[in-house]
């Protein structure tokens, strides 16, 4: 094919974007990574910045395997992440199609109830009593079921759905089809990107689960990963006269073990990222 | 239904064959909806009640219900419109938040559509999932970076200006750069991860058109103008419209982390404010009384810009 | 068939029951306790928790102290739901809110039984109007140990002994003596990058304005018996115009008034003139093996109060309440029961014993300490790794320099010379503020505004202009009369 002058320009332009943007986001993390294993006082001498670690240093991620906490918290993570996305999908999922189909009474009514539970916030005293009047504090699920549908994802998933022809549907259901096969063989294929999408989304939600486990855990037992990183972080800002301060190594060692999990994820799912999976099925 | 009892009873009958037409044709759809449904009235609607505190003085011992209705009811804003603070956080809040949305608002996309025209795909995909990283930091973390590259003495931007024989600029304890360092570590941190949902839609973009396209001599930034942009117009006008309703809650940890005295004045916000006069002293009712007005203000907005919204049919509703 | 299903159902859940209550007579009682913060060393599980089990074998109590994370915000939603534990720690402002809510337990009436052994072993000084509310005793008392007390002027010894300096007196002293360092390039990187001065916040440059009988920050003070502000002290102006001198000559970390972290950083790799540092933030012997990597001539030393600028004040230096006994203290909560009362005591009474004290600071004899012939104490390697959480259990607060001459030796100087540095006394903590008076946004204004005169944002001509939009917008007079009536009231100054 024979490239046009505008065409390499283009191209020119395409990799500028792309190699500014991953400059500037590799850079901080490669930082991130390397003074994780630095030796403190390295890191002290280049006024706390080294990209590439000259020497080398292994200490941190040893003590920090050896705190029972961290691997027990890590796998309260993972138990979290995996059931509360499952389940997050399923219910927005039988959420969103109904709400996408327009011609179905009461589709409107139930939007606006959704948008209005995502823009107002009762605050916290009414909503901590709700939770407990269910039952749910000090269990997994006082960090699953608050945060059950994201009103925010689900109507990323609806706009999806709308997108998807009428004809398609009267198609399937003069083949004599009902709903629920039309959801299972005929929308969740071709809403795949956006399915795994979203649930990405909700997966990250929940392994950066913060908020919800402080007000609703008090047990030390059932406090997720993020808890515990965050005691570690946030040590030099409250730290008593008796306590020592984690080093910055071991911080950000801490850092790279609590995310590189939930960070190798994407990786995975991109392979099903591929132009036109929709096959002419989806119009903006 | 809770539609039914609101109609009078003479238009009953014709209601009622409405409802068990709908019911008979999309009873899988209701039905589908049942627990998402259960899950917001329960967890969202039934705690708006409690929000009633706004308006009284709410006691631990009395409880929501029995606690004594304030004096005036608008008892609790009044304190807060009477803080000396007041211009400014309100500013502020303001200030960031439409930066936020505004500077927030391209970048993203015109990654994503950078991503979706590399030709070479490994490098595509490389680049993109590093992209992303910045997103699972803390902010906690991202004050660290923040710290590490832009600090005055030992900074790395401020080290290459000074080897170059520059002033050094202080990023972090100026008033002058400090929201510019706010809206900047927010870009950062979201431009990969918002880009995600933009790469989705474009996958989505029938690819039929652009071989229509090609065949009619359109140029690559051609077919991006009139195929891609239009086939993800939606998307693009849906995530608009619910960052609007985000738009007053500017990420109260950001700033919690980020800010000291040196840069209160143009840092503080409505959140933080509201964490040490509300929460940290227990007046529940002042922090629920700003929230609800907080809520009622983005409301109005999302409803204003979907109203706008409907006029190119991609409302939310 | 329906009522023997029901009759069955019902024998069963009686059955059970009475399966539980006997089985909760057996169990030993339980006493949660909510703690700020978790400490290092922090056991993963309550069997590896030494201290715990020294308690349930000594009263048969389970004490079980748990960390509750985002310490106040929890706290208070624990709190308002009627959920919070049965002991917690709280400060004297969130003690008030709490006891005006009818949320602590009163302890007024225990002072001569459950509590009485604290008084027997401290003295009745330990009894400060601190833990009062209404006349009512919310706190548990604790023994006096301070608490901003430990700031000091660190210098690197072995820098000034090259430059012939000896250790700064006076502000023009200290102004001179962080000039020569600065200047000295001492690291001999080539670069002018020593830094002067350094410390944490407007707090640090404290140092200076303290000669001249002023304070950067709204402190409540007394002077002839009257009740003032140390904003409203004649010497303000001078002492800015001071700290300005310091700025212009480029001395000042740049960094003085951002993170924490930073500073410190400063601080640990020796770069620097003087700083002002908490010496728990520096002497610990891992800081200061992390100190000696980098530099491994350095030496530490430090100074005190600069000379007084004005005739016949004392030369102080750091701010210090005067109610030297305002740390964060533990409360009970109300609904706790009469059972749970009693075992409370008891294990207060158990760490008031020389055993209990002992276990709270060292742990336990044999494992991680013994006695030497001559009745001095030596933790063992044990005790040096195990015993690092056991300060958290010092509810009773501790016999301040005995303890940290005993768990620190390696900073038992300059301890000793914080503890003995006159301070500048302020009586901020023993002032109860109304609700509906704006104290945190009148602190922040006076605290951005020192800032901006500081770094020359604002011209220092323009402070008695500053002072007038403090009692026009901020309401100033009305805070000054509430510390004046409270603090007369208290005996603390005179109408």
């Amino acid at each position: 094919m024979v490239k046009s002058k505008g065409d390499v320009l283009f191209n020119i332009l395409v990799y500028v974007i792309i190699f500014t943007v991953g400059l500037i986001c590799l850079i901080p993390v490669l930082f991130v990574i390397s003074a994780s294993v630095t030796p403190y006082s390295e890191l002290l001498k280049n006024g706390g910045f080294v990209l590439i670690p000259r020497k080398f240093t292994n200490v941190a991620y040893v003590e920090m395997l050896a705190d029972g906490a961290l691997s027990h918290a890590m796998w309260v993570t993972v138990k979290l992440t995996v059931i509360a996305t499952a389940l997050n999908l399923v219910v927005t999922l039988m959420l969103a199609y109904p709400l996408s189909r327009h011609s179905m009474p009461l589709s409107g009514a139930m939007m606006k109830i959704v948008m209005f539970c995502m823009l107002f916030d009762a605050g916290i005293v009414p909503t901590y009593l709700i939770v407990r009047k269910t039952g749910l504090i000090n269990t997994l699920w006082a960090m699953i079921v608050p945060t059950l549908v994201s009103a925010y994802n689900l109507v990323i998933m609806k706009a999806f759905f709308e997108g998807l022809p009428e004809e398609l549907f009267e198609a399937a259901r003069i083949d004599g089809a009902n709903e629920f096969r039309i959801l299972w063989h005929l929308i969740l294929p071709m809403a795949l990107p956006i399915i795994l999408t979203i649930g990405m989304y909700y997966a990250v939600d929940h392994w950066n689960c913060y908020l919800l486990s402080i007000y609703y855990i008090t047990k030390d037992q059932l406090k997720p990963l993020q808890v515990i990183l965050r005691r570690l972080l946030d040590a030099s800002r409250n730290a008593a006269d008796q306590e020592l301060v984690p080093t910055e190594t071991l911080k950000m060692a801490a850092v790279c073990y609590a995310t590189a999990p939930i960070i190798v994820v994407y990786p995975f799912i991109q392979k099903y990222f591929v132009k036109g999976t929709l096959a002419g099925a989806v119009k903006g | 239904m809770m539609h039914v009892s609101t109609v009078s009873p003479a238009l009953r009958g014709s209601l009622r064959d409405r409802i068990l037409r709908a019911l008979r044709r999309y009873w899988p759809l209701y039905l589908m909806a049942i627990p998402g449904m259960l899950y917001f009235i329960i967890y969202k609607i039934v705690p708006i009640f409690g929000a009633v505190i706004a308006f009284k003085n709410f006691t631990i011992k009395k409880g929501i219900w029995g606690s004594p209705w304030a004096q005036p009811w608008y008892q609790h804003y009044k304190y807060f419109f009477r803080s000396p603070s007041n211009v400014r956080i309100i500013t502020n809040t303001i200030t960031l938040s439409l930066g936020k949305l505004v500077v927030g608002l391209l970048p993203p996309l015109i990654f994503a559509l950078a991503i979706s025209e590399c030709r070479n795909k490994y490098v595509a995909r490389a680049i993109q999932t590093v992209s992303y990283l910045p997103h699972f930091l803390s902010w906690a973390v991202v004050y660290g970076i923040c710290l590490t590259m832009l600090s005055e003495s030992t900074g790395v931007i401020n080290g290459l200006i000074k080897s170059f024989g520059g002033k050094t600029i202080p990023f972090l304890t100026s008033n002058k750069y400090f929201r510019g360092v706010l809206i900047g570590s927010d870009l950062w941190k979201n431009l990969g991860w918002g880009a995600i949902t933009y790469i989705a839609a474009i996958m989505g973009v029938d690819t039929t058109l652009y071989e229509a396209a090609t065949v009619d001599g359109c140029g690559r930034l051609r077919q991006i103008i009139h195929v891609t942009l239009p086939g993800i117009r939606k998307i693009f006008v849906v995530l608009m419209i619910m960052n609007v309703g985000k738009i007053l809650n500017v990420s109260f940890t950001q700033v919690n982390v980020m800010m000291n005295d040196s840069v209160r004045q143009s840092g503080e916000i409505i959140d933080t404010w509201i964490y040490t006069e509300g929460l940290g002293k227990l007046n529940y009712s002042l922090s629920t009384a700003v929230g609800l007005l907080k809520s009622v203000i983005s409301f109005m907005l999302v409803f204003a810009t979907n109203r706008l919204a409907r006029k190119w049919e991609c409302a939310i509703w | 068939m329906f009522k023997r299903t029901l009759s069955l159902i019902l024998c069963a859940v009686l059955a059970l029951c009475c399966l539980a209550a006997s089985a909760a007579a057996e169990a030993p009682i339980e006493i949660t306790v909510a703690m700020n913060g978790t400490p290092t060393g922090w056991p993963a599980s309550e069997d590896e928790n030494f201290i715990q089990q020294q308690i349930l074998e000594k009263t048969g109590v389970r004490f079980v102290m748990s960390p509750l994370d985002n310490y106040a915000q929890t706290l208070n939603l624990l709190v308002a739901n009627d959920d919070a534990p049965d002991m917690f720690i709280v400060n004297a402002d969130t003690m008030r809110t709490y006891a005006a809510q009818d949320m602590l337990l009163d302890l007024t009436p225990y002072k001569e039984t459950g509590l009485k052994c604290i008084f027997d072993k401290f003295g009745d000084s330990v009894d400060t109007p601190y833990l009062y509310y209404n006349d009512r005793m919310y706190m548990i008392p604790t023994n006096d140990y301070q608490d901003n007390a430990y700031y000091t002027m660190y210098f690197r010894q072995d820098w000034a002994d090259k430059l012939n300096l000896q250790a700064p007196t006076t502000v023009e002293g200290l102004f001179e003596f962080c000039s020569a360092i600065a200047a000295a390039d001492l690291d001999q990187n080539g670069q002018k990058d020593t830094i002067g001065f350094t410390g944490y916040g407007l707090q640090a440059l404290d140092a200076i304005a303290n000669a001249y009988d002023a304070g950067l920050g709204n402190y409540v003070i007394v002077r002839d018996n009257k009740v003032t502000s140390s904003l409203l002290q004649p010497g303000m102006k001078d002492a800015l115009t001071m700290i300005r001198k310091f700025f212009e000559a480029g001395l000042v970390d740049p960094d003085i008034l951002g993170a924490k972290s930073e500073i410190k950083a400063h601080t640990l790799s020796g770069n620097f003139g003087v700083s002002v540092m908490k010496w728990s933030d520096i002497s610990k012997a891992a800081y200061l093996t992390q100190a000696h990597e980098i530099n491994p001539d350095l030496v530490y030393g430090w100074c005190g109060p600069m000379a007084s600028e004005i005739e016949g004040a004392e030369s102080v230096y750091g701010i210090l309440d005067y109610n030297r006994n305002t740390r964060d203290k533990y409360v009970i909560n109300a609904n706790v029961s009469e059972e749970k009362l009693e075992a409370i005591f008891k294990v207060l009474q158990y760490l008031c014993t020389d055993e209990g004290s002992m276990m709270v600071y060292v742990g336990l004899e044999g494992d991680h300490w013994q006695r030497n012939a001559d009745n001095s104490i030596t933790m063992t390697e044990r005790g040096k790794t195990e015993t690092l959480y056991a300060y958290k259990y010092q509810i009773l607060g501790r016999e301040e320099a005995a303890y940290l001459a005993l768990k620190f030796p390696e900073a038992a100087d300059v301890v000793a010379y914080c503890l003995n540095t006159p301070r500048y006394i302020i009586y901020n903590k023993s002032v109860e503020i109304p609700a509906d008076f704006y104290l945190s946004d009148l602190e922040n204004y006076v605290n951005m505004q020192l800032i901006a005169f500081v770094k020359g944002e604002r011209p220092v001509a323009e402070y008695d202009q500053f002072i007038d939009e403090l009692y026009k917008t901020y309401d100033f007079q009305r805070y000054l009369d509430i510390c004046a009536e409270q603090l007369v009231a208290l005996g603390y100054a005179a109408k």
